[in-house]
């Protein structure tokens, strides 16, 4: 048993309101730069939708992320060997028009525009020519199922489904959407540290977070076509790749990540999960539909007391054991199973988890007025958004994973609606928590930490031990003196 | 020399006959000069006695395939159907081209390298091989296979998703892209 920490996260989905808040917050602190115009290291999409960039979920287009080879893991856009004969033309990067081509708007027009006839205008403008131009896509270009004859229609999922589910899902009476906000997913698996042909991403020994080292990348951007989830960028002014850093410098002071910590609807937990290292190739070697249960298999439970041996073994401190007893993200993923992680199938393990969004079961028979009860664990099939396409999403089309996650989430609503309202009977309730597998305490555990919890507890970031890790090697006055903020080299490249 | 016995003198005596064969008026030239000699002072394997280049620094010549085949001066293969013994002679003396004669000029050389070129010279032409491929078409030619070989790898590359998809839904409603 070789075991590990890792700064975990759930996104609640039911609790995502799509405001873009969290993409705004991380623009503003990390990717506010020239070159870097067009990244977004946290994105909010709307689903159905192709996303950003558009269509990132097909690699039989962008060839991200692993297939099995017989017994044995492969990068799906190549191995060594054919890394280094496309090494100076990757074949699989998105264009920018798959992301989008930066804009702004000539602002100072409407304050400087000669007097005339007409109400002066701010033009578009291109941020990469800076000639006028006409926007033709963004990074949330089908938010709220803008465009969805287009996008919504052509979401990988959604082609999927047989022509009759797509109908109904875009029946207007019926018209369904979530939002999926996405970051670096900090796989323990990442795709993008196998790909790198100059060894410069890594990911941390102390929390996983997945790191590129910017004096180490040569900028080959073989990682940006292996991440399947592509968040992994190029920066076009350093000509260095770079990606979503967990904000660690934040994290290093107990800070929430920024994200995190401006996210408006709460939806964002973070805290650190124990797993067991040497198990990562057989799990994700694993059938598509075994892959979320393999995972979570891997996730170790803090409190046993084996496996806190063997983590101490491993060199893990015990705040750090202490961080994983607390965390919420084993409560969501493990205890109460209903968190799932984004597209298991690209078999990077992805650690960050998802509560899939409990849409509204249909309800057209009486206006809304059948009973919540039997209907809702019957009524399953018809939910607006077919089981099938969130199964595409995040179980690896494993329909039963999904279900059961639903199961506990109806139950914590009838459970809360029997408290509240007071119209369910006890049998209904004890047929709802035995379907799902909860106790009451469980249920009431859940409902408290989706609606009731502050942020400290939402978000316990560990402690991330820099001090002792600093002092290991050198005296702290020392290091204050020789590093301050650390060092800040311009890239010897640059036009 | 001693390593010239027999052997080359029956060299000289066919050679001389099948000059003598196919450009009677030039054989009483050729048969002066050894052309196996001419061959090493062409390729500069036996240095000239003043000093002199050897000809294969500046000129190409079949037989010497495309790493020989040097083009600051003109292809040699057909000099001697051109000139003539006395004509290749008379240029290896009086350096008639500038380009020659800024070499030459304070190098000569000597009256007997001149008959061993021009019986080499004579002996190639007799050969009336295929004339000698230029350095510079190879590279070009490589380069124009490296270029192809590239632009097929590049048939693979992602062209775009996005616009594909636009236009694609687009002229399946019948709209102008």
């Amino acid at each position: 048993m070789d075991i590990r920490a890792q700064v975990s996260s759930v996104f609640h989905l039911d609790k995502c309101i799509g405001c873009h808040t969290c993409s705004i917050a991380c623009k503003n602190l990390w990717t506010d730069r020239r070159g870097n115009e067009y990244m977004w290291w946290n994105n909010v999409e709307t689903k159905p939708g192709t996303g950003y960039p558009t269509k990132w979920e097909d690699q039989e287009k962008y060839r991200g992320g692993w297939e099995r080879a017989g017994s044995q893991l492969r990068l799906k856009q190549g191995g060594k060997a054919s890394t280094f004969g496309k090494i100076f033309h990757n074949p699989d990067l998105p264009t920018m028009d798959d992301y989008y081509e930066p804009f702004t708007f000539k602002y100072a027009d409407l304050t400087n525009a000669p007097a005339g006839t007409d109400q002066p205008t701010a033009r578009p403008v291109s941020m990469v020519s800076g000639k006028p131009m006409k926007i033709e896509a963004g990074p949330n270009w089908d938010d709220d199922l803008s465009g969805s004859t287009v996008y919504a229609a052509n979401d990988p999922g959604v082609i999927e489904l047989s022509k009759e589910q797509q109908q109904q899902l875009f029946a207007i009476e019926k018209m369904v959407m979530f939002h999926l906000p996405r970051i670096c997913n900090h796989c323990s698996n990442a795709a993008c540290v196998a790909s790198c042909p100059s060894g410069a991403i890594y990911k941390r020994g102390e929390d996983g977070i997945v790191l590129i080292n910017q004096d180490k990348c040569r900028g080959w951007r073989m990682c940006v076509s292996a991440c399947p989830y592509k968040k992994t960028y190029y920066g076009w002014a350093t000509g260095k790749s770079e990606k979503c850093i967990l904000c660690y410098p934040r994290q290093e002071a107990g800070e929430a990540p920024a994200c995190f910590h401006s996210c408006v609807g709460r939806i964002r937990y973070l805290g650190v999960l124990l797993y067991d290292a040497d198990r990562i190739e057989a799990t994700a070697l694993k059938a598509d539909a075994e892959l979320t249960a393999a995972q979570r298999e891997m996730i170790l439970d803090p409190f046993d007391p084996g496996v806190i041996k063997a983590a101490r073994e491993g060199g893990l401190a015990d705040q750090i054991i202490e961080a994983a007893q607390a965390s919420p993200v084993y409560k969501f993923v493990k205890q109460w199973g209903i968190a799932l992680p984004l597209h298991p199938e690209f078999r990077t393990l992805p650690m960050l988890f998802y509560v899939p969004p409990l849409l509204p079961v249909l309800s057209s028979k009486n206006q809304g007025t059948q009973k919540i009860g039997d209907d809702f664990f019957t009524s399953l099939e018809q939910a607006r958004l077919p089981l099938k396409y969130l199964a595409g999403l995040f179980a690896g089309g494993n329909e039963e994973e999904v279900k059961a996650v639903y199961r506990r989430l109806i139950a914590v609503r009838m459970q809360r609606r029997a408290e509240s309202v007071g119209d369910l009977s006890e049998a209904e309730l004890l047929n709802a928590r035995e379907l799902s597998g909860l106790s009451r305490e469980a249920l009431d555990a859940i409902f408290r930490m989706t609606s009731l919890t502050r942020i400290k507890e939402r978000i316990q970031v560990p402690p991330m031990l820099r001090e002792q890790a600093i002092e290991a090697g050198m005296e702290t006055d020392e290091y204050q003196q020789g590093m301050g903020f650390g060092s800040r080299k311009a890239p010897k490249r640059r036009w | 020399m001693k390593t010239r016995g027999w052997r080359a003198d029956i060299c000289r005596l066919i050679l001389a006959t099948l000059i003598a064969l196919v450009l009677p008026g030039a054989a009483a030239m050729a048969i002066e000069g050894d052309a196996a000699r001419g061959a090493q002072l062409y390729a500069g394997s036996r240095a000239m006695t003043n000093g002199g280049s050897p000809c294969v620094a500046c000129h190409a010549l079949t037989g010497f395939g495309s790493a020989g085949a040097a083009n600051y001066g003109p292809d040699l293969s057909n000099l001697y159907a051109d000139y003539g013994a006395e004509g290749v002679g008379a240029v290896l003396e009086s350096l008639a081209f500038p380009s020659m004669e800024a070499i030459y000029a304070s190098r000569p050389l000597t009256s007997e390298e001149r008959l061993d070129l021009v019986a080499f010279f004579a002996q190639t032409a007799e050969q009336q091989a295929a004339p000698a491929t230029s350095l510079t078409g190879s590279i070009l030619l490589g380069v124009v296979i490296v270029f192809a070989i590239v632009a097929l790898l590049g048939l693979r590359r992602l062209k775009g998703v996005r616009r594909p998809l636009v236009d694609r839904v687009r002229k399946q409603r019948g709209m102008r892209a």
